[in-house]
């Protein structure tokens, strides 16, 4: 199962699902399910994802119980 | 053109084909349904070039094709099943049409698993599924 810490880092980068998701092209209801654990983004969108936040990909995403 | 006024103009082509083919059966004209079919496909692809940004992201392709991956999971063996019965509950000469109707459906089976091996040795072979 793969969580993620995309809220927080929403927050501290103070970026709205909306925008986040315009930037990475998806839509936000992705983004919305993606946070809620609902949906593992592809390799490419999570990187993108990570780009945005200017941070390494696992520490947007990573396995649970490996935080 | 937005994603969205696209959707909007999609739909409203798609109500006025369907309402083109209702013409079309109840005119008996065959000739209304393939130009209204036609339209709608020239317009839509049309469109589709037009369109700024995407239509639909990875999450909605991926519930697209498991929605498709269902859709052909009931399809198949219920079309196997119904041309068993028809088959089956036949005779010879009573009701020999529907013998007929289930070989035809007999064959859609078949046509069916054919399209699915032939597509998924396409998809494996571009995946890198080969030995080459």
């Amino acid at each position: 199962m793969i969580e993620n810490n995309m809220k927080v880092l929403r927050a501290k980068n103070n970026i709205t699902q909306e925008e986040l998701a315009q930037k990475v092209g998806a839509t936000r209801q992705t983004i919305l399910a993606i946070e809620k654990n609902k949906y593992a983004p592809s390799l490419k969108l999570a990187l993108e994802i990570a780009k945005v936040f200017e941070t390494p990909i696992n520490e947007v995403f990573f396995l649970k119980n490996e935080k | 053109m937005q994603p969205n006024t696209y959707k909007k103009i999609k739909l409203g082509l798609f109500v006025l084909v369907v309402t083109l083919i209702f013409i079309a059966v109840f005119t008996s004209n065959a000739f209304i349904a393939f130009f209204a079919v036609g339209l709608y496909m020239g317009i839509i692809s049309l469109l589709r070039t037009r369109v700024e940004g995407f239509l639909a992201d990875e999450r909605q392709i991926i519930s697209s094709e498991k929605a498709a991956q269902v859709s052909f999971q009931i399809l198949l063996p219920l079309l196997l099943l119904t041309s068993i019965a028809l088959i089956a509950s036949a005779g010879d000469h009573e009701f020999f049409y529907l013998k007929g109707l289930g070989i035809v459906f007999s064959y859609v089976t078949c046509l069916g698993l054919v399209i699915y091996r032939l597509a998924y040795w396409y998809f494996d072979r571009k995946t890198g599924g080969s030995n080459d």
